[in-house]
């Protein structure tokens, strides 16, 4: 998931010369995209922990951890997701409570 | 950059661990195939040992500059173990040597099979701890919204 393409500092060596390009906020709509993004990707997850589920029911994946790992992962993407959103919402009421 | 990176680290671990004890359970199995000594034809099992070997993230290599991380680990090969076979003296058995009466069983020590059956089990055990660390401390960062 990468919802928000902030670079490692360990890796600051390198990584400063892609952070900028990825951070061009500016274009119309990247929010929008980003969104779209971290949907996709949460989405993605949820399927990829479904069908490993699938797989090991059907004998395909012989790996328990590997179906463990596979939903523990669409579970931290979700709550990640939820997070984001209460801050939505709380920002949203913040300003609905807004005197005029 | 994936959050995820170290789940997959530890999860090739945990695979790696995993076919070990499948190779210890088929030598501990395998402890009385037996074969006709001196009978190329007829060999006995021979104990079999995985070479483990770190995976890179080639991606990563590629770069100018940046240095390889670690992406897991993998078992590259199979090696068998080519150690004489114990020799026990047994005529009436259907792989006995027509000439000695020496039958050829494998040289697998169950002791040792054992030890390294724990040593897979405890590291397998450490994967998943460290899995457990990478998962709370995303756990804890996303408390700091909270």
């Amino acid at each position: 998931m990468q919802i928000m393409p902030v670079a490692l500092p360990v890796q600051s060596g390198a990584a400063l010369k892609t952070a900028p390009v990825s951070t061009s906020s500016e274009s119309g709509g990247s929010f929008k995209e980003l969104f779209d993004k971290a949907i996709n990707s949460l989405n993605a997850s949820q399927l990829n922990a479904d069908a490993n589920v699938q797989k090991f029911l059907t004998g395909e994946v012989q790996d328990l951890h590997t179906v463990m790992i596979a939903m523990e992962e669409a579970r931290l993407s979700m709550q990640l997701a939820v997070e984001v959103r209460n801050k939505l919402v709380e920002a949203y009421q913040e300003l609905s409570r807004m005197q005029v | 950059m994936s959050l995820f990176d170290s789940f997959g680290i530890s999860a090739s671990g945990m695979t790696a661990n995993r076919y070990w004890a499948d190779l210890i359970a088929n030598n501990v199995a395998n402890v009385n195939s037996t074969g006709t000594p001196g009978d190329p034809e007829n060999q006995p099992y021979q104990r079999q040992v995985p070479v483990f070997q770190e995976l890179l993230r080639q991606k990563l290599l590629a770069g100018a500059g940046v240095k390889a991380v670690g992406g897991g680990v993998r078992v590259s090969r199979l090696v068998n173990d080519n150690n004489e076979p114990r020799l026990v003296y047994d005529p009436d058995h259907p792989h006995a040597n027509p000439e000695t009466g020496y039958v050829a069983y494998p040289n697998i020590n169950i002791l040792n099979e054992m030890v390294n059956l724990i040593s897979a089990t405890r590291a397998y055990e450490a994967n998943v701890t460290t899995l457990e660390a990478a998962k709370s401390m995303y756990l804890s960062a996303l408390e700091m919204g909270r």
